[in-house]
C-alpha cells in the first residue's frame, strides 16, 4: 500500500500528534522496524524502561500501540507509518512476532463475526413485503418534506433575496432538518449549500439563485417522476437523498480503462473527511469523479495520487450522464500515458452545454483543455485559448501564481473545473510533467 | 446575458412587488415554450427563471480576449536545480528551517542554479519579508521570477526604491532610521549631509537614535561636523561625546593621549648586579588630569577599594585611546608592549583597559596579540568581547582556546555566528552541552543547526553526559540535532547530485 504523508497525517487527532509523528519518522528512534504481508511493526525507545510495541494492520489499516496515550492513532503509530511511507528500505521483512498475530487474529475473528451479523441482517431485510412497505413510507416522508421546501422557496421568491444576507444561518438550518427528518438528506445539504452562498462576494445572488433553481427543478422533476426516464429517475433520487447500494453497484460491469487521476480534493468537516479524485479515461475519454468518506483514524479504502494512471474498473453510479464512479477492481499503477484536451474553450463549453442539455443539476464540468495561456487583465484573470477566447479564473483559486510561475506566460494544458465563464485550474502540464494546482 | 441581470434584480425585490412577466423572457424561449403565465407568481417566477437558467448555463460562449497581448518569460540562461534540491527546499520551507533556508539559497546561488518554477511564488514571499535575502531570491528565483515581478510589482524588487531625500522628509521615524541606515552603510557622507540638512528641526530622541546609526562607517571625516554641533540638552550631548570617542583624531581622544603621554613611559634600568639591562614601563599615577576631562564621561573616583582613584582614572583614559598609540608613543611592537605590561603586577592591572580600548577601535592585530600573548586570568573579563570583535575566520580559532575557561559566553557568543563552526569547534561544544542538557535543549540546537558540520551526525552517539538521568534528554534531543542535520546534509548533497 502507498500513502502519501498527506493522508497518513491526516489520520491524526490533533496538531501536537502530527508533530510528534513527524518527529518520530525518524529511523534512529526504532529499536525494531520489521513488516509482513498483513502488517507493519517497531519498538519505539520512550522514556519508559522497555521500548513501545507499535503495529499497524496494513490490510485494513488499524493502529495498536502499548504507549499509555489515549490519543488514538498515537504519535508512535504516525511516526512508524510515515517512516514506511517516506522509505520502505528502512523496514525488515520478518516473521510477524506473537504480538503481532495475536492482535492480527483477534481483529480478523471480529471481522468475521461482523460479517456474519451483516449477513444475517441482509437475509433479514431482504423481506420484499416489508422492504415496499418501508419504500412507500421513505417516499411519504419525502412528498411532505418536498411540500415544505417549496412553500420555504416561494416565500424567498416572494419576499425577494435583498434581505438574505443578513438571514441567521438557522434560517436554513431549520430546513434543512426538516429535510433530514424527511429522509431527504440531498436535499438538506442543497438548502445547507444555500446557507453557505459567500454573499460577501460581490454578485452572490447568481450562485444563490442558481441553487434555488436547482431545488425547484428536483422538486418540479419529482412531481413528474412516473414520466420520467430510469436515467433521469435515478438521479433525482440521488439528488433528493436516495443512496445507491454499493455492493450491487459493484456488480454491474464498469468501464476498464487506464485512469489518469487528475485531481484529488480533501474537505473536513468535524470529524468527516471528504476526498474528492479526478479520474481520465485515457481511451474512454471519460470523466469519473471517485467519492471516499472516512472519518479520523481511518485511511481511505483507495489511495489515489494525482499525476499517476492506474489500470482500473470504474463502474458509474446510476444517473443522467453521471461523473461520479466507483472502482470496482485495480488491476495495477501503469506508466503515464499522455491524454489530449479539447483544444479550444468554444469545444469544451459546447461539450459541456451538451451535458446540461441533459441533466440540469450539473455543478461543475470537468475539461481539459491545450495551449492556455493564464494571465492578469486589470484585476481579473484569464485563461486564454490559442483563438484568443478564454474563461475567467474562479475567484477563490489559491495557486494563482504558482500557476502564472509554472507556465512563465507559454501555453500550457490545463485541467480545470467550472461551469459557463469560471473556471478553477486543477492541474496543468508543463514539459510533460503534471503539476498538480489543487 | 442582460434578460438573467432582469431576473436578478427582480428576485431581489420579490416577485411581491416586481413579478417576472413572460414578456421579460426572452423572445425566443418564450415562443419555443409557449410559455403563458399562471397567476401564481412566485412559481411562474420559479419556472420562467429556471428555463432562462438553463439556456444560459448551456448557451455560454467564451469570452473574446484577442485584445489582450501576454508576454512570456524569458528562457532561464542558468540551470534548473535537480529534483531532489527542489525536494530539499519544500521540506526546508515546511519545517520553517530559516537557517537552512539560508544555506540553501546561497548555495543554488553559487551553483549558478535557478530553482525550479513552482516553488518561486513561495521564495518572493519570503523576499518580501525579509530583506536581507532578497539579493540571493532574486538570483536563484531567474528570469521567471523577474518576469512574474512585472505582473506583482511588489515583487519587483529591483525597482528604485522612493528617493531617500523624500523618504527622510516625509517617512515615518523607522523608516528614516531605516534610510540613514542604508546611507551610512553604502555612502556615509550622504548619510550625514542629510541627517545635517534637518538636524536643527529634530527632537532631542530623534537625535540621539540618528547618533546611533551615525556609529556605522564613522571616520574622520565626521569629526567637523559633530565638533562644530553645540547643543543644549545632555542626551544628545552625551551621544555626540560617545560619537567623538570612537573617532582617534577628535580633540578629546587627543586630551586622553596628551595624559596618558605625560603619565606612561618606558624606563630602563641595571638588573642582576648591572649584569643585565632591564625594561619596565612606569606609570606616574600622579599626573595631572585636566578638570575639562572629567566632564567627557571619565569618572573621578573608584567604587573598588583596592584601586586608587588615580588608578581608576588612568584606566578609563587608556581604554579610551586606539592601542595603536602605544606603539607610537612607546616606540615598541604589540607583543613587547603587552610582555611589558604583565610584567609587573602594578602595570597589569591596566591591561584589561587596553583589551577595552582594543575592542571599541575595533583593533583585529591587537585583539589577537592579547588573545595570544596576555596571561588568561588577567583578560578574562574581556575574552568574549575580544572574540566577538574578531572577524569570523579567527573567531572560530579563539572560541576553541578559550571555551574551557568561559563555555557559556563562548557558546553564546558561537550560537550567533554567521558561518559554520570548524569541526574541532563543533565538537568542543557538543561535548559540553551534551553535559547540560536543562541549558541546552531543542531550541539551542534548532537555530545553530546550520553553524554545525554534517559531519558530526558520523560521531553524535559519542556525545553521552555520564550522568543517568541527562541520557534520556540527551537521547530526545541528539535525536532532533541528528534529524536536522540530515536535511542540512541533504541540502548540501542535492546540490553535488
Amino acid at each position: 500500500m502507498n500513502f502519501s504523508e498527506e493522508q497518513i497525517l491526516a489520520m491524526a487527532p490533533d496538531d501536537s500528534s502530527k508533530k510528534s509523528g513527524k518527529e518520530l519518522a525518524n529511523p534512529s528512534k526504532w529499536v525494531k522496524r520489521e513488516w509482513s504481508d498483513r502488517a507493519l511493526w517497531g519498538e519505539c525507545q520512550g522514556s519508559g524502561k522497555l521500548p513501545y510495541q507499535t503495529q499497524i494492520d496494513l490490510g485494513n489499516i488499524a493502529f495498536k500501540c502499548s504507549c499509555p496515550s489515549r490519543k488514538f492513532p498515537c504519535k508512535h503509530g504516525l511516526g512508524l507509518l510515515l517512516l514506511y511511507a517516506r522509505d520502505k528500505k528502512l523496514f525488515n521483512q520478518a516473521a510477524e512476532p506473537d504480538w503481532v498475530t495475536g492482535w492480527l487474529d483477534k481483529r480478523n475473528e471480529r471481522e468475521e463475526k461482523k460479517t456474519e451479523k451483516q449477513e444475517k441482517e441482509k437475509e433479514k431485510k431482504a423481506d420484499p413485503v416489508a422492504q415496499a412497505k418501508r419504500q412507500e413510507n421513505r417516499m411519504k416522508r419525502v412528498e411532505d418534506g418536498m411540500a415544505d421546501l417549496r412553500l420555504w422557496i416561494g416565500d424567498i421568491i416572494r419576499n425577494g433575496l435583498i434581505n438574505i444576507p443578513g438571514k441567521d444561518p438557522s434560517y436554513f438550518e431549520t430546513m434543512a432538518r426538516r429535510m433530514v427528518d424527511a429522509q431527504a438528506t440531498g436535499l438538506a445539504a442543497m438548502v445547507r449549500s444555500l446557507r453557505d452562498t459567500s454573499f460577501y462576494q460581490d454578485g452572490w445572488q447568481t450562485p444563490f439563485l442558481d441553487q434555488l433553481i436547482r431545488i425547484y427543478l428536483v422538486l418540479e422533476g419529482f412531481t413528474r417522476f412516473d414520466s420520467l426516464s430510469v436515467e433521469l429517475q435515478e438521479e433525482l433520487k440521488s439528488l433528493i437523498g436516495f443512496t445507491q447500494n454499493q455492493d450491487e453497484l459493484k456488480n454491474e460491469t464498469g468501464v476498464r480503462d487506464e485512469w489518469f487521476v487528475l485531481a484529488k480534493r480533501t474537505d473536513k468537516e468535524d470529524n468527516l473527511t471528504t476526498e474528492r479524485n479526478w479520474l481520465y479515461g485515457v481511451r474512454s475519454k471519460k470523466y469519473a469523479l471517485i467519492l471516499q468518506f472516512y472519518v479520523k483514524g481511518q485511511l481511505p479504502a483507495i489511495n489515489l495520487l494525482p499525476g499517476s494512471c492506474i489500470d482500473a474498473e470504474v463502474v458509474y453510479y446510476k444517473g443522467v450522464n453521471p461523473q461520479r464512479a466507483l472502482i470496482k477492481q485495480q488491476y495495477s499503477v501503469t506508466a503515464k500515458s499522455d491524454i489530449h484536451g479539447f483544444r479550444h474553450w468554444s469545444d469544451a463549453l459546447a461539450s459541456a452545454a451538451d451535458a446540461y442539455a441533459i441533466n440540469p443539476w450539473i455543478y461543475t464540468t470537468p475539461v481539459v483543455v491545450e495551449n492556455v495561456v493564464p494571465y492578469k487583465v486589470s484585476n481579473q484573470w484569464i485563461l486564454k485559448d490559442e483563438q484568443g477566447n478564454g474563461v475567467t479564473i474562479s475567484r477563490n483559486f489559491a495557486q494563482l501564481w504558482k500557476l502564472m510561475s509554472v507556465s512563465g506566460g507559454k501555453p500550457v494544458r490545463l485541467f480545470a473545473l467550472g461551469r459557463e465563464h469560471s473556471f478553477e485550474p486543477m492541474g496543468v502540464w508543463v514539459d510533460n510533467q503534471y503539476i498538480l494546482l489543487a | 446575458m442582460k434578460s438573467w441581470e432582469d431576473i436578478v434584480n427582480k428576485a431581489l425585490l420579490g416577485s411581491e412587488k416586481a413579478s417576472l412577466r413572460v414578456a421579460d423572457i426572452p423572445a425566443s424561449i418564450a415562443q419555443e415554450y409557449d410559455l403563458v403565465a399562471s397567476g401564481n407568481h412566485e412559481e411562474d417566477f420559479l419556472r420562467f427563471t429556471s428555463l432562462v437558467y438553463q439556456f444560459r448555463q448551456g448557451g455560454a460562449h467564451p469570452l473574446d480576449f484577442n485584445a489582450v497581448k501576454s508576454v512570456e518569460a524569458a528562457v532561464e540562461t542558468k540551470q534548473y536545480c535537480s529534483t531532489q534540491a527542489n525536494d530539499t527546499l519544500k521540506i526546508i520551507l515546511d519545517e520553517e528551517l530559516p537557517q537552512l533556508l539560508y544555506l540553501w539559497l546561497q548555495t543554488c546561488a553559487s551553483r549558478q542554479e535557478v530553482v525550479s518554477p513552482e516553488m518561486i511564488p513561495a521564495l518572493l514571499d519570503i523576499a518580501l519579508r525579509k530583506k536581507e535575502l532578497r539579493k540571493v531570491i532574486v538570483e536563484v528565483t531567474g528570469n521567471r521570477g523577474l518576469w512574474l515581478a512585472t505582473i506583482n510589482p511588489p515583487w519587483n524588487f529591483s525597482l528604485p526604491a522612493e528617493d531617500a531625500k523624500t523618504v527622510w522628509d516625509t517617512g515615518t521615524p523607522e523608516q528614516r532610521k531605516e534610510v540613514l541606515r542604508e546611507l551610512r552603510i553604502a555612502n556615509p557622507e550622504e548619510g550625514r549631509n542629510i541627517l545635517e540638512s534637518t538636524w536643527t528641526t529634530e527632537g532631542a530622541n530623534e537625535k540621539v537614535s540618528f547618533l546611533d546609526i551615525l556609529k556605522i562607517n564613522l571616520s574622520k571625516s565626521d569629526l567637523p561636523w559633530l565638533e562644530s554641533l553645540k547643543e543644549k540638552g545632555q542626551k544628545v550631548n552625551n551621544a555626540i561625546l560617545e560619537l567623538l570617542k570612537l573617532i582617534p583624531e577628535s580633540a578629546v581622544v587627543q586630551n586622553y593621549r596628551n595624559i596618558l603621554s605625560e603619565a606612561v613611559s618606558i624606563k630602563t634600568g641595571k638588573a642582576l648586579l648591572g649584569m643585565i639591562n632591564k625594561t619596565m614601563l612606569q606609570v606616574d599615577e600622579s599626573v595631572a588630569v585636566p578638570d575639562a576631562v572629567f566632564k567627557t564621561g571619565i569618572e573621578k573616583l573608584s567604587s573598588d577599594k583596592n584601586v586608587t582613584d588615580s588608578k581608576y582614572i588612568l584606566a578609563q583614559l587608556i581604554s579610551a585611546v586606539p592601542p595603536s598609540f602605544w606603539n607610537q608613543h612607546l616606540s615598541h611592537s604589540t607583543p613587547e608592549i603587552i610582555e611589558l605590561v604583565q610584567k609587573e603586577k602594578n602595570t597589569a592591572f591596566y591591561l584589561p583597559a587596553i583589551a577595552m580600548a582594543a575592542i571599541r577601535f575595533k583593533d583585529q592585530e591587537w585583539i589577537k596579540y592579547i588573545l595570544d600573548k596576555a596571561d588568561r586570568d588577567i583578560i578574562r573579563s574581556s575574552v568574549v568581547s575580544m572574540i566577538g570583535a574578531l572577524p569570523a575566520v579567527d573567531r572560530d580559532r579563539y572560541a576553541l582556546k578559550f571555551l574551557k575557561d568561559s563555555p557559556h559566553d563562548i557558546i553564546g557568543l558561537m550560537a550567533n555566528s554567521d558561518v559554520e563552526w570548524s569541526m574541532e569547534l563543533a565538537k568542543a561544544i557538543l561535548a559540553q552541552t551534551a553535559h547540560e542538557v536543562y541549558s541546552y535543549n531543542r531550541t539551542f540546537y534548532r537555530p545553530v543547526m546550520a553553524l554545525i558540520p554534517v559531519g558530526i551526525l558520523d560521531i553524535l552517539d559519542s556525545f553521552i553526559p555520564n550522568d543517568e538521568n541527562k541520557k534520556v534528554y540527551w537521547k530526545s534531543q541528539s535525536d532532533e540535532l541528528a534529524r536536522l542535520l540530515t536535511i542540512k546534509l541533504q541540502t548540501l548533497q542535492s546540490f553535488n547530485a
